[in-house]
């Protein structure tokens, strides 16, 4: 028995994960970024707006949450600072993000440091003023302390100033400064510079010894990194076999799915398995592409995969296709927002038409666009395929 | 009763609606020549035509045939412009390519040549260069992107203009010289007394919700195309200030792929054109009747697929740019009938509404970008005369701010350690103010930070044009300096932006995060129309991220 998963996103690896627990093999093929890997670190359910953050969570995406061992996946609410200045909840967090929900009526000390881009004064105020600290009383001060080493380290990215603090002499120096500039409070809200591996920040929490953690980070900055080490330890733990490639097309011959690789090496031939999981993101991660107009004219289609794979795709319940113009699909009607409301047409992960082909993530329709879905839905489809193959194999 | 106007104690003397390049335009010349004027702008500066035409300050040779007056102004204007606001201005040439499938290309060709001939004659006036004939082969060097066979064409001069920094530099010399203004204040109704004269305006803060009035003994309709409905808030027919509304939309792509502006032809026979702009690409223009609402005018789909497929017939390297971007205005053309619109004229009228029975009353009906300073001065002139101000004007020779001094980016960037694309574009958008706000940086080193990678903008531009050019918003920031106008769709830059003209205004950060998803609201939906494969994507990207950061309201969601 062997299951191809396409996409290495959190769907992907929950799938690989899941399905790794079977007697087969599971293969996971996936290159280039998508969304998780650019994601803010903050771990929502619903889309946070319309969510209380109190969510109940299927145990399984708590298990893979302790599994992948970078997320705190508590029973109860969490709630972040982001860039912009909200003390906003969601359902968990990557660890290394500080958790405020605990911290309400406290007193948190916004890391005041002359990086570009990065204005403590204002976050803290911005900060202070929102709903919640003033419904709890939480206090957030700006407190001056210079964590740059040298002059160029203020101009440099999150990404390469958190890597900076993956050193364990880096990381002291940091913890010795912060000590240095204030002890007068319960926690530290720093930036997100807390390294591209996991424990940096729980390490400075115990240098500390108190509550220390990042803002959310801006696409592409750390909490996106850090979620793929996490991915690769627990995919190699898992026993897969991750195969950095772009699938072409996949196709089924004999009962069987042939997975096409797209310009394989010499070596790297098709695989063929019994099983596919699409995890490949959606539209913001390029594993769904809106259609030129004359593409969408030739073959009447106004959305395709990444891939060629015999899929359908639907919008708020109905076939995409069926809102397209003569020009494409008619976004100045459905406005911009259908550009995540789009998906691939499928029963609880199944793909509708299709035999041992299953989706997860932002690839499906009228899902919610988050990690703790993504999550879900890539078990699901774990749990699919392995039910599906121990019939075909019994 | 002439006793009694004389005693009548009035606010102002003038009041101006409308903060477009042509009422600003009068607010400088009053000031300068010591009336006493306020103005006030129902949206923001050059929310209107002003900062949504394709800024040439051309004599447009096109009027030659129908209308030769409009060049010999537009010309003569334009070399005062350059006089009075040199940073503003920069020099677009132009290349029109003569196609060989049009029948009688050749006898075309040299019928093209004569008319430029005869428009070179007006060209120093506005320091133009002479017209060149090319030949095919010059053609196909100077722009080997051009497509299709050419019997020849021609290269020409032009100058371009940021729109919306002419209406703020009109505006803030006015403001200067003692002018008051408000934006984001609508006017609600024009006061007339019961002899039918008027006597100033109601007007609304459509911010604060703060109402009021200001009285006046001259009342100035300088509302662009709203100008049918600004007449008839003083109890006027529409048709009182009758104009012409005519739509027109430009698209901007992510990449420059000329170093000409290329002129081409529509199916239907109109003149289109691609033009180079900083590191943009831009193409325009269309013109279609439009009775839809003024304050939410944008692109169509519709209008955006005859405009790209029109350019694309002879510059098919279009295909290879993503477009991002459109913006849409509506020209306040002096009503004519006509079967094109593109043969309407372009010249201006103030209109005296005595004979409608409000006496002091005028409407400002038409004009361009080119001649708004002539214009504007045949209307102080009107006001002056009425006033008894004998003061001569003087807009032609003295300077718009930051226009009395050149000064040399790059000396600039070192002296700030800024980078150089930062320092030109701030020196372009300030000229010689650039360095009020590099001031800033001396001041607060941290003002220094870039706020919007993409064009780029400065904390302390920022925080300068909320100070110094009444900009309230995060939109209004944008239409000063180009925040959040690049691919990312302001994605990284409007939160930010927000939280620090909040800052500014004494408004609460939440404000500020209101203020950032307006913007990104609106300017989305001034994509919706151009969106193809790879903008799709960035779209969705920043609906991900603007959602994490800040949090999405339904009207990104639903159409
Ligand atoms: C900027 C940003 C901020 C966000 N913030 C939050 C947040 O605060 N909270 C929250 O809950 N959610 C957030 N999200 C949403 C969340 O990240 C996504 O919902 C989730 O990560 C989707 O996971 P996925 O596995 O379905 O897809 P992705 O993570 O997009 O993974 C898809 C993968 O498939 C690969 N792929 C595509 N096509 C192919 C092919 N043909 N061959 C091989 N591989 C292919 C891609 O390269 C990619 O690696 C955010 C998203 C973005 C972009
Ligand atoms: C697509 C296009 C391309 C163009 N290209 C060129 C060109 O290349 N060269 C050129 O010279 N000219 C060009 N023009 C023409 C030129 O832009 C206009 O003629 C000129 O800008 C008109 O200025 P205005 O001040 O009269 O009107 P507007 O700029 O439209 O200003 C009117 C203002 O009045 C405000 N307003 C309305 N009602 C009220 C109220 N009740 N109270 C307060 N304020 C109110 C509006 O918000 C608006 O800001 C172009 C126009 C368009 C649309």
């Amino acid at each position: 028995m062997r299951v191809a998963v396409v996409g290495t996103g959190v769907a992907g690896t929950a799938a690989a994960w899941y399905a790794a627990r079977g007697e087969g093999e599971v293969v996971v093929v996936g290159s280039g970024s998508g969304s998780t890997a650019l994601y803010s670190g903050a771990l929502d359910w619903l889309p946070w707006e319309r969510s209380t953050g109190e969510e109940r969570l299927d145990h399984e995406v708590m298990a893979f949450a302790t599994a992948l061992d970078a997320w705190t996946v508590g029973s109860g609410r969490c709630r972040v600072a982001t860039r912009a200045g909200l003390a906003r909840p969601t359902r968990a967090i990557d660890t290394a993000l500080l958790n405020l929900e605990p911290l309400a009526g406290r007193h948190v000390a916004v890391v005041d440091t002359p990086r570009a881009g990065w204005d403590g004064p204002s976050l803290a105020g911005a900060l202070a003023e929102s709903d919640w600290a003033r419904s709890t009383r939480t206090a957030f001060v700006p407190v001056s302390v210079d964590l740059c080493a040298a002059e160029h380290e203020r101009d440099i990215g999150d990404y390469d100033f958190a890597a900076l603090h993956d050193d364990e002499d880096r990381l002291s120096t940091m913890a010795e400064r912060l000590r240095t500039a204030s002890t007068a409070h319960d926690a530290w809200l720093l930036g997100p510079w807390l390294g591209v591996s996991t424990e940096a920040a729980e390490q400075l929490r115990g240098l500390l010894d108190m509550p220390v953690g990042e803002t959310t980070s801006a696409p592409g900055g750390p909490a996106g990194a850090r979620f793929e080490a996490a991915r690769d330890r627990l995919l190699d733990e898992a026993g897969t076999r991750v195969m950095p490639a772009r699938v072409a097309a996949i196709e089924k011959a004999a009962n069987m799915w042939t997975v096409q690789l797209e310009n394989s090496k010499a070596g790297a031939s098709d695989l063929v398995v019994d099983a596919v999981v699409l995890a490949v993101g959606g539209v913001a991660a390029g594993g769904i592409v809106l259609d030129e107009p004359a593409r969408a004219f030739r073959d009447g289609s106004s959305f395709h995969l990444s891939l060629g794979a015999p899929v359908r795709f639907e919008i708020d319940g109905g076939d995409a296709d069926a809102s397209s113009t003569l020009h494409g699909f008619d976004l100045e009607r459905r406005g911009v927002g259908a550009l995540e409301r789009v998906g691939v047409a499928a029963d609880h992960g199944a793909v509708r038409g299709a035999e041992r082909l299953f989706v997860a993530g932002d690839v499906v329709a009228g899902r919610p666009r988050t990690v703790l879905e993504a999550a879900r839905a890539g078990i699901a489809a774990g749990r699919a395929v392995l039910g599906h193959t121990r019939e075909s194999i019994t | 009763m002439s006793a009694e106007i004389v005693t009548e104690r009035h606010d102002v003397d003038v009041v101006i609606i409308g903060g477009g390049v042509n009422g600003t335009g009068l607010a400088r010349d009053c000031a300068l020549r010591g009336i006493k004027v306020a103005l006030f702008e129902r949206n923001d500066i050059a929310f209107g035509a002003s900062g949504n035409s394709s800024g040439m300050i051309h004599g447009g040779p096109r009027y030659l045939v129908y209308d030769p007056n409009v060049t010999y102004t537009s010309c003569l204007d334009s070399g005062h412009i350059q006089r009075i606001a040199p940073h503003l201005l920069f020099r677009i040439p132009f290349l029109m390519p003569v196609h060989a499938q049009r029948t009688g290309a050749k006898v075309a060709l040299t019928l093209i040549d004569a008319f430029f001939d005869l428009y070179d004659k007006y060209q120093p006036l506005k320091r133009g260069k002479p017209h060149t004939r090319l030949t095919p082969e010059e053609l196909n060097e100077l722009e080997p992107g051009l497509v299709g066979s050419v019997v020849g064409g021609v290269a020409f001069d032009e100058w371009g203009i940021d729109g919306v920094r002419l209406c703020l530099g009109s505006l803030v010399d006015a403001i200067e010289n003692g002018a008051e203004a408000r934006v984001h204040c609508t006017v609600t109704e024009i006061l007339r007394k019961d002899d039918g004269s008027v006597k100033g305006v109601r007007w609304r803060d459509r911010t604060s919700g703060e109402t009021g009035s200001t009285t006046a003994k001259i009342v100035v309709n300088a509302t662009g195309a709203w100008a049918p409905i600004t007449a008839s808030l003083g109890g006027l027919e529409p048709k009182a200030a009758r104009l012409r509304p005519g739509k027109g939309i430009h698209i901007f792509y992510d990449r420059r792929l000329t170093n000409y502006a290329i002129v081409a032809r529509t199916i239907d026979g109109r003149q289109i054109f691609v033009m180079p702009w900083q590191n943009t690409t831009v193409i325009g223009t269309t013109d279609d009747d439009y009775y839809g609402d003024l304050d939410r005018c944008v692109a169509t789909a519709d209008e955006a697929r005859y405009l790209i497929q029109a350019v694309e017939r002879v510059f098919p390297a279009l295909k290879q740019a993503r477009a991002i971007g459109t913006w849409a205005g509506v020209r306040p053309t002096l009503y004519a009938w006509g079967p094109n619109e593109d043969a309407l004229s372009r010249e201006h009228e103030v209109l005296d509404h005595e004979k409608h029975g409000a006496d002091g009353l005028y409407s400002m009906i038409g004009g361009k970008l080119a001649s708004y300073r002539i214009f504007s001065e045949e209307a102080a002139d009107v006001v002056a005369r009425r006033l008894g101000n004998g003061e001569a004007c003087r807009t032609h020779t003295s300077s718009l701010p930051g226009g009395d001094e050149e000064v040399d980016p790059l000396s600039l960037a070192g002296e700030a350690g800024l980078e150089a694309v930062a320092a030109t574009r701030l020196e372009y958008r300030h000229g010689s103010r650039a360095r009020r706000v590099l001031e800033r940086i001396h001041r607060s080193p941290r003002e220094r930070a870039v706020v919007c990678e993409c064009e780029p903008v400065l904390e302390a531009e920022v925080r300068y044009v909320v100070e110094n050019e009444l900009a309230q918003t995060v939109e209004d920031v944008s239409r000063r300096t180009r925040l959040g106008l690049g691919a990312c769709g302001g994605m990284r830059c409007a939160a930010r932006c927000g939280q620090i003209v909040a800052d500014m205004t004494e408004r609460s950060p939440q404000q500020g995060q209101r203020m950032a998803l307006e913007f990104l609201e609106s300017a989305a939906r001034r994509r919706l129309s151009i969106i193809g494969a790879d903008q799709a994507r960035q779209e969705a990207f920043a609906l991900a991220s603007v959602r994490s950061e800040l949090g999405l309201d339904r009207r990104f969601e639903e159409p």
